[in-house]
């Protein structure tokens, strides 16, 4: 499969095969956020990273009324 | 019986919805929703409750990233605003996507703010630190209900 990738943040994108690259996973799961991220690494060096964040609960704000 | 002072469930609602003006408002040339973007704020950047308006200070930047951000891409941007017992809600309609960038810097911050009025500041959300390379980076709404809805007047 090819996917964009990045040899430095001011190279190209270009599109690379998979196969060629070193793919490492990751989910970090906690009160705030389900986040879901993938690596891809050349020779050790990340050509390619995305990442999902799901946000969970955010604080409200409160509307209280006031008294006399 | 007795009565109970409160603010009104269906005023947190329409305050969602633009109904009231309780001081000088902006004038409407329809009823439609305004339009709404997100931006990405540097980890080391100080967004908050203070900022009243979008500002560049702290964005990040990088491949295909453009400053302000991305639009809100729901229709309407938000869901209709609703309540569930006193808490008045509403979330974006759709994930927050930003295609194929290169933010190498960390980030951990988006502020949605009002490209319709004057791009003043809505809300902003922290998550974990992220960088992306060549990447998509996509903010998944919370669930909308009164408890973990995005925007809440409790």
């Amino acid at each position: 499969m090819l996917i964009p990738a990045q040899m430095g943040p001011t190279e190209p994108v270009i599109m690379m095969d998979d196969s060629l690259l070193a793919k490492t996973e990751g989910v970090v799961d906690n009160e705030d956020e389900r986040t879901t991220w993938v690596e891809y690494r050349l020779d050790g060096e990340i050509v390619h990273r995305s990442a999902h964040v799901t946000l969970k609960k955010m604080p409200a704000m409160c509307g209280e009324g006031g008294g006399f | 019986m007795a009565n109970t002072q409160a603010m009104c469930t269906s005023f947190k609602v329409e305050i969602l919805n633009g109904i009231h003006a309780l001081g000088t408002s902006v004038v409407r040339g329809a009823t439609t929703p305004d339009s709404f973007k997100a931006a990405l704020y540097l980890t080391s950047a100080t967004t908050n409750a203070a900022n009243t308006v979008y500002t560049a200070t702290g964005e990040v930047s990088g491949t295909n990233y453009v400053a302000g951000g991305v639009d809100l891409t729901g229709s309407p941007d938000w869901i209709t605003p609703a309540s569930s017992g006193t808490t008045a809600y509403t979330t974006p309609t759709a994930s927050i996507v930003y295609t194929t960038v290169t933010l190498t810097t960390a980030f951990n911050c988006v502020m949605i703010y009002n490209s319709t009025q004057g791009n003043k500041a809505v809300s902003v959300h922290t998550f974990g630190d992220q960088t992306i390379t060549a990447g998509t980076f996509t903010l998944t709404m919370p669930t909308n209900d009164s408890s973990t809805g995005l925007l809440r007047i409790a």
